[in-house]
């Protein structure tokens, strides 16, 4: 059965088919939330308010495709609300953040936490560009579709937080 | 460094928690699954049979009950008419009795 076939199904009041689809895409909408807020409750929560709404406008939703880009959009809006409404600060787990190890596995984790913290400082809207161009691996195009916002704003914002990353990094990298 | 490898490799998707789906499955509106064996044809015509015996019944004993009163009106009217009647005809001797005696004094 497609994704097509599924929304039919869901639409239709199947709740099987509705479950297929939240499992579909479980992993992108949490994901997505995670690293917008770096916390895996808040990322939870945030993630079944928009199954939540997906399951209310269903009827609107004309393609499998469509449920796709949709799911991303209500996510990232939802996520930089999220960010402006509780000022949101990163509540920084114990597992995520690790000692800095000397094995090779050890150290891989201790850059990616702090490649997430740094992520972390962007403004919303450029994390959010950051977070759909490397995690979801959309085109600038794609990315601006589903923030509604222009293409070169998009670009814009990838230049200037990858630049702000780099610097950050190769810094910190230094002094750690 | 090569930032955009770390950004992949530091924003790779995470799964989701074990019971993710059933647990937002838990949450739709059970009223909405409910309200459709609320509104299913069999308990429509159950609630309609229950509603038209209720009435039913209803008239039914109102229909009596007017019937009793109705029939206690007709025997009350009945008995007032013979009480006025025995009262007639007992004045009427009472008058007879009380003509016999002074003819008599006389």
């Amino acid at each position: 059965m497609d994704r097509d076939d599924t929304l039919a199904r869901a639409r239709g009041g199947d709740a099987a088919a509705f479950a297929t689809m939240v499992r579909q895409h479980q992993s992108m909408v949490f994901s997505l939330a995670l690293h917008m807020l770096r916390s895996r409750a808040a990322a939870e929560d945030l993630a079944q308010e928009v199954f939540l709404e997906l399951y209310r406008s269903l009827p609107r939703l004309e393609s499998g495709a469509h449920a796709t880009s949709w799911l991303r959009k209500v996510t990232g809006h939802r996520c930089i609300d999220e960010i402006r409404r509780r000022q949101h600060r990163p509540e920084l787990q114990v597992e995520e953040m690790p000692e800095r190890g000397t094995s090779p596995v050890a150290r891989e984790i201790f850059l990616e936490d702090r490649v997430q913290r740094l992520l972390a400082d962007l403004p919303a809207r450029a994390r959010l560009v950051v977070v759909l161009r490397f995690q979801e691996e959309l085109e600038p195009s794609e990315i601006a579709d589903a923030l509604d916002m222009p293409v070169n704003t998009v670009k814009s914002h990838l230049r200037r937080s990858l630049a702000v990353l780099r610097a950050k990094l190769t810094t910190r990298g230094r002094q750690v | 460094m090569n930032i955009e490898h770390e950004l992949q490799r530091a924003l790779r998707r995470k799964s989701a928690p074990p019971d993710f789906a059933d647990r937002v499955l838990a949450r739709i509106d059970p009223p909405a699954a409910s309200a459709a064996s609320r509104h299913s044809p069999v308990r429509q015509w159950l609630a309609a049979a229950a509603a038209a015996a209720l009435v039913a019944t209803g008239a039914a004993q109102y229909y009596a009950h007017q019937q009793t009163v109705a029939e206690a009106e007709r025997v009350n009217q009945e008995i007032r008419i013979a009480l006025q009647i025995t009262s007639e005809k007992i004045a009427l001797v009472q008058r007879k009795i009380d003509a016999s005696l002074s003819e008599s004094q006389r």
